[in-house]
Formats: C-alpha cells, structure tokens, sequence
C-alpha cells in the first residue's frame, strides 16, 4: 500500500508540475505530501463521509468497491476499488495548476467540490500553500439552485398498470429564489436508467443484471409533474425535509460530482430510491437509511425509513393525478350531473344545448371543470392519430362562467400516503384442519400486497404476489409439504366505469397443491390468465364486486396423462365491514377438457382484521370440490 | 484527456436517438424514462430533457447549447417564461378558463406579482381570455405576448407586476 501510494503521488508530481518553476514546484510538492500524511495519520480514507463521498461499500470477501461505474469519477486509476489511494490522488489533484487545464475542462477542484469542500474541513487547506480555484459554473449553478430546503417526491401507482405499485422516488431541489409557492419551477432530481431496448423481454432481464447505465438528472420539476401527473395520471406525494443549509450545500456539491459519472443500474437493489437515500445521507452522514435494506430497495419502503427519521420530515403535500382532480369533480356531482357528463364526453349532448345552459352556473362550472381534465388527460396519450385538445370554444365557455374552481377546497385523496402502508416482506404462521387432520403453516414472500390486505398506501384494486412459499406440517401424516410456491401472480380489478370501460385482468404461475384430488398433498406446477369485470358503486364505497374467466393449465406427475387444460368461471365479493376488517366470499367453476378431464366447484370464504399497520389476522375456510380446509392465520409485514 | 472530450461528444450524440427508445415504457417504474443530454464536452454539468417518449410531440426542447440551456446545465434565466408556458400550456390555459390554479400563480410570480395580486391575476386571465387564447391554434409564446399586452393595460397589475424582468429573481 505505501508502495502504491507513493506511486500514484510521484505519478502525478510528474504529470502536474513540469512547467512550473522550480521553489513553486517543490513548496506545492512539500505541502501536498504534508497533506497527504496528516490524511494517512488520522486515517480519513477509513471515515463514513469518504465513504460515501466515493460510493465506497464493502466487499463480501473484504476491500472495498466504489458503485459508481464511470472512471472519470476517480483521481486515481485504482480509485474504485482504494480509498487511501483516491484519497491521496484527490490531494494531489487539487494542487494542479490552472494553466495545466485544457480550455473546456474544469479544475479537479471545481469538478469534485464537495470532496474538497470536506477534506477542506478535515485539514483546514492553507490558502497560502495551496492556490483555491475560482469555480465560475460551478457558482452559478449553486446560485440558481440556492436550496432552503428538499422533497421526497413519491409517484404512486397507475391505473391498470399494477408494476406502477412499487412507484418511484425522486427529489426536488426547494429554491430561496422561487419562495414557497412556486414548487413547479423549482428543479428536480431524477436517478434514471438508460434503457437501449426496446424488447420488453430484455428490457426487465437487463434490468434485473444491472446492464443498463444509471444516471443522475436535474431538471424543471414541472417536467415531472406534466410526465406523473398528467401523462401518467399519477398522485405525487411530496415529503418535505429538514436539513440544514450546509447540509443542504453539501448535497448538492456531490450531485454536481455524480453529474458526470454512472452506475450500473440494477432494477431491485441499486435503483432510484437507493441512490436517493444515498444523497440523504451526503447531507447528513449520521443518517443510515440505506443499511435497512437486504433484499431489494422498494420505493415505498424507502419512504418509510425517511419517515421513521427522527423529524426528518416536516410536511406531507399530495398533488392529485389530472383523472384524480377529474374524479374530485365527479364525487361532487349527483349521478344525473354524472350522466351528462359522460353524455358530453361521449358526445351525446353539447355545452351550446339548452339541457346544458339551462343549469346553474356552478353545475355548468363542475361539469366543464370534470371535462377538461378528462380532455387534458386524452390530449397526452396519443391513442389514436387524432390529437385530442381542449378545444378553444370550451375553455372560452369556462371562462365566461365566473366562478373560480374550488380548489380551495379540501381535496379529496383518491391515493393514500405510501408510509402508511405494510411493509412489503411477509411472514405468516397458521394452524388450520383439513378433513383428516390438522396441520401448521408457515409462509414467507418479499413481495408486495396482496387484495386481503389493508389497502392503505397501496392501490386498493391491484395485487402482486412475488414468491410467496407456504409450507405446511401434518400432523398425522407427520411430514412437511409444500403447499403453495407462488412465483408471480398480478391481479388488476378495473371497477367498471363508463368513461373507460377498462377490464380486469389476473394472471399467475405457481406451483400448488391438487386439492381438488385425494393424492397425499401432491403438487402441480399451474399457470393461469383470465379477464373480467368489476364493480364498485363509487371509489369509496366498502363493496367491491368481482367476476373473472381463466385459461388454465396445469402439470402433475399425479394427473392422468399428466397435465390437464381448462379454466374456471368465478365470481365474488370483497366487502369492508369496517376500516380493519374485510371479508371476501368467492366461488367457482372449474372444467378442464384436455388431459385429465375433470369438473368441479370451489368456495371460498376469507375474513381479516388488521390489528396495526403490519399485522393482521385472517380466518378462511375453503372447500375444493369434496374437500374442505379451515385455516387460522397471523401475518406480519415487514 | 483528448480522448475523454471525443468520448463524451460522442456518448452526448448517442443519447438523442436512444430517447426515442424509451417511448414504449415510459416511466412505468422505478427510474425509467428521463434522460440525460449529453453534457457539454469535459463539463461536469448534469441536466435532463424529458424525451420525446415522455411527451409525445410536446418534447421539452431543451439539448446542451440550445439557447435554452446555460453552460452550467440549468434553464437559462432569460428563457424561463417561455419554457414553463410551453411546456404548460394545456394546464395555463385550462387555469386561465377557470381563474384559478397553481401553474397560473406560478406564471403570475415569473412576472413579478406579488402574492396576493395572484387573485386578481387570475380574474384578469378569466376575463380576457378570449384575447389571450385567440383561436385554437395559439402558441405558448403568443400566448404570453397577449398576457403581457393584458398585464400592461390593467390599471393595478401593471404597477405590480414587471413584464420585462424576465427573470425571477
């Protein structure tokens, strides 16, 4: 190690000095190495802030590994892998003088600020000694930012996209220059991947491997807004933060470094919200949120760790999604007035009409306010090669109705804040009695919810289940099996709406048990899609109807001719008694016509009661074909 | 060091095409879909345009050395207006129609008026808003010419307001 740090400081004598004059030269070289032994004896290269400062983690085997990919992020050519080593090449590179810098180019100090901002405090650079860089993009840059303070920004789930549910997290950047009220034009920043295909295929397997590039982005946080809000019709829940402003400083010196660098992104641990938590820390090195994940960096979790802070957070804002504020006009109609509005839209009855202008004004005002955001959100989605806009002569009918919309008014929160949802790992113990003996199950997934679940933080209409393994123990039989290994399963219940007219769709692939068959608790490997309806009188009401037709397919060693094609009809009912308890009732039937051929009815009923936001216990008694099961679970999220 | 500016020239001109890729997606997750424009050779900057893919035609306009975007990476100040009506109009104008709404405040403060003008800001916009918004095809920049022709003719916003700060600062 000496060796090598020797190296690099003689590497960089060389290349650095030779034009200046000799007693410069050696007075520069004198207090560089001064600098770089007071570093080595109070051993900075080992400090948590380096750490973070370079990306630095630990490697499984021992050493130490920097995540970001870019080399130009390093001084030092074994800078990824050797803090000492960057540590002393980043001295070494802060004593270049500016003549050495190609036009163009910005001094190593204007390049890597907050690194020389916090070895500045560590060994008090002597100004003298140690000639300190005019940074002019650099101060500009601060100057346009200027942050009083920071965002957690949390996009939610979209409809009828239930992947959407793991949302997404972004920051923005709080301005003294916009004061308090203009957010829209503060400045965002984004963590992105870099997607090079088109392949859906390759497009999650590429993210899954980290092969795409990630990268940091500042951009008008508006952009945002038009993209999650409008285009996406997505709610934003906004965390403000409380740092201080040097912390605040420091943070965004670093993004000014990770400007020019990227990362392997990898779509479950090394996402946005992990390297968004990881700027959290910049500012406030005494933050550890990133240690409290293994696994995989859900955004939602991430929201809940910055939550848990101890008055991290100082205020919860949620802007509502363009079909959301659509939706808050329409909870405020009574259905006649939804009636017409949907005749309008469909283009059935025109706002010049007298069943129309014979209303009152404000009646007139709610329901024009309803369709534009309905046009606003069609005019963003290119579904057909006819741009939709709101056409002139509508706005220009709004405007001469002289009430101001109600946006004073409370608004109504169709998405609730993403921390008060469960956490995403689950754990369940269950005891339960088939016809012949009682048993003991014990189950675990990572991910994410499921429709039983409380729906709080969550889409209350969708449901991913990602590898959930269940096994049990009987008790007589005295052996362990496995019940139930669900390797994905997504259900997205679309409540019908006139407006939309979107189905409900499921689909799966597991491995399960052939309860409909006396065969010791053998298993299949199943898959199965279906479509349906759904319905639910209106966004807040406690029932919520559904009805599906599957395709499916399953294989087993135990079936004659080992597989049998079919599918099912089913139909059912969630119903919320009250805010913590839920029951749902089900039926269906199955026919299968290939393979083995078999027809049969399963019931199901399934009752639970949330005790806190990560516990709950659940009651279900299922009957498939001649056999029945009850069960008696606790589940845990975490 | 040469070899880093050839690089990143040509790293800066392969992100534009690979915008349009990530059309189908969107940011359908966690991270996907803003991209990064090409920083100026050597320049240590980062900024981001939404894409193409994001905006169907409404690309946010801005690449490195546009006039649009200063050298540190940031919206030039001088151009800040403009960019925010381009890239809300459908929600000024909806605002405007209703006299009422956070982009039109936010409009309202890039012209200086003070906070509790907003009000009186909005009315204006609601009242005149078939001089603002002509006919259908009215652009962003026409758009604010008209507000600005508005603004100088009202007897209270003219005096709170500056129309010719283009800056907010």
């Amino acid at each position: 190690m000496p060796f090598a740090f020797l190296a690099v400081s003689l590497f960089f004598s060389f290349i650095w000095f030779p034009a200046v004059s000799h007693s410069q030269d050696n007075n520069a070289a004198r207090y560089l190495a001064e600098l770089q032994q007071q570093a080595r004896t109070q051993k900075l290269s080992d400090q948590r802030s380096w750490h973070l400062l370079l990306k630095y983690n630990k490697k499984r085997f021992g050493g130490m590994e920097s995540e970001a990919d870019g080399m130009a992020f390093f001084n030092s050519p074994a800078g990824k892998t050797d803090p000492e080593s960057e540590l002393a090449a980043t001295l070494a590179s802060f004593f270049v003088p500016l003549a050495e810098i190609a036009n163009g180019e910005e001094h190593p100090q204007c390049n890597f600020p907050a690194r020389f901002k916090w070895l500045n405090e560590q060994l008090a650079f002597d100004p003298a000694r140690l000639q300190i860089q005019e940074c002019d993009r650099l101060g500009r840059w601060l100057e346009i930012l200027d942050p009083v303070g920071v965002t957690l920004v949390f996009a939610s789930y979209f409809l009828n996209n239930p992947a959407s549910m793991f949302g997404h997290t972004l920051m923005r950047i709080d301005s003294r220059r916009t004061g308090g009220d203009n957010n829209l034009i503060n400045y965002g920043v984004n963590y992105a991947a870099i997607p090079d295909t088109e392949n859906a295929f390759l497009y999650a397997l590429k993210g899954l491997i980290g092969s795409f590039e990630g990268r940091f982005a500042i951009f008008p946080y508006y952009t945002k807004v038009q993209e999650y809000n409008n285009w996406e019709s997505r709610d934003l829940w906004e965390y403000e933060l409380k740092f201080t402003e040097d912390q605040l400083h420091m943070m965004l010196l670093h993004l000014w470094e990770l400007g020019g660098t990227y990362f392997d992104y990898y779509y479950f641990q090394e996402n946005c919200s992990y390297h968004v938590l990881s700027l959290l820390e910049i500012a406030n090195p005494d933050l550890r949120l990133k240690d409290e994940f293994f696994f995989s960096v859900i955004p939602a979790d991430t929201v809940k760790v910055v939550m848990a802070q101890d008055q991290l957070v100082k205020q919860i804002v949620y802007r509502p999604a363009v079909l959301n504020q659509m939706n808050h006009h329409r909870a405020r109609m009574d259905s006649g007035e939804r009636q017409l509005l949907h005749a309008i839209i469909k283009g059935e009855v025109t706002i010049e009409s007298a069943r129309f202008t014979s209303l009152s004004t404000r009646t007139q005002a709610l329901l024009l306010d309803a369709y534009m955001d309905y046009l606003q959100y069609q005019s963003m989605q290119q579904v057909s090669d006819q741009e939709v806009k709101i056409p002139r002569s509508l706005l220009s009918a709004r405007s001469r109705l002289r009430v101001a919309s109600d946006q004073n008014e409370e608004v109504t929160l169709f998405s609730s804040p993403p921390h008060l949802g469960h956490g995403t790992d689950r754990v369940r113990l269950g005891v339960g009695h088939n016809d012949r003996e009682p048993f003991l199950e014990l189950a675990y997934r990572p991910a994410y919810h499921d429709l039983m679940a409380k729906d709080v933080g969550y889409d209350k209409h969708s449901e991913i289940i990602f590898l959930d393994f269940k096994l049990r123990y009987y008790f007589e039989s005295e052996r362990v099996r496995l019940d139930r290994a669900n390797i994905l399963s997504i259900t997205s219940l679309n409540p019908y709406d006139p407006l939309f007219g979107k189905t409900s769709w499921r689909g799966s692939l597991e491995i399960d048990t052939l309860r409909d068959r006396d065969c010791h608790y053998c298993n299949s490997l199943k898959a199965f899609y279906g479509r349906g309806l759904s319905y639910r009188p209106d966004f807040f009401s406690p029932l919520l109807l559904f009805s599906f037709i599957d395709l499916k397919a399953e294989l087993s060693g135990h079936l004659q001719r080992d597989y049998r094609l079919g599918g099912d009809l089913e139909a059912g009912a969630y119903y919320d008694i009250s805010e913590n308890l839920r029951v749902k009732i089900a039926g269906s039937y199955h026919v299968f016509i290939v393979g083995e051929r078999k027809r049969f009815f399963t019931t199901h009923f399934e009752s639970r009661y949330a005790l806190s936001q990560n516990l709950d216990v659940r009651l279900e008694l299922n009957r498939f074909d001649h056999n029945h099961e009850g069960i008696f679970s606790v589940n845990y999220y975490f | 060091m040469k070899r880093r500016h050839l690089i990143a020239i040509a790293a800066s001109l392969l992100y534009l095409p690979v915008s349009s890729f990530a059309a189908g997606y969107g940011a359908a997750g966690c991270g996907l879909g803003s991209m990064v424009i090409g920083s100026k050779p050597g320049a240590q900057q980062i900024f981001a345009a939404t894409t193409n893919g994001t905006f169907g035609s409404q690309t946010f306009g801005i690449t490195s050395g546009t006039s649009n975007c200063g050298d540190h990476g940031l919206l030039n100040l001088s151009k800040e207006r403009e960019i925010f009506a381009q890239e809300n109009y459908t929600s000024l104008i909806k605002e405007m129609a209703q006299g009422k709404g956070e982009n039109l405040a936010t409009l309202a403060s890039l012209y200086q008026c003070p906070a509790e003008t907003h009000g009186e800001f909005g009315a204006m916009t609601q009242e005149k808003f078939d001089h603002l918004v002509t006919n259908d095809q009215t652009t962003s920049n026409e758009l604010l010419a008209q507000l600005e022709n508005q603004l100088s003719q009202h007897p209270k916003l003219a005096k709170s307001c500056n129309i010719h700060l283009s800056a907010l600062n």
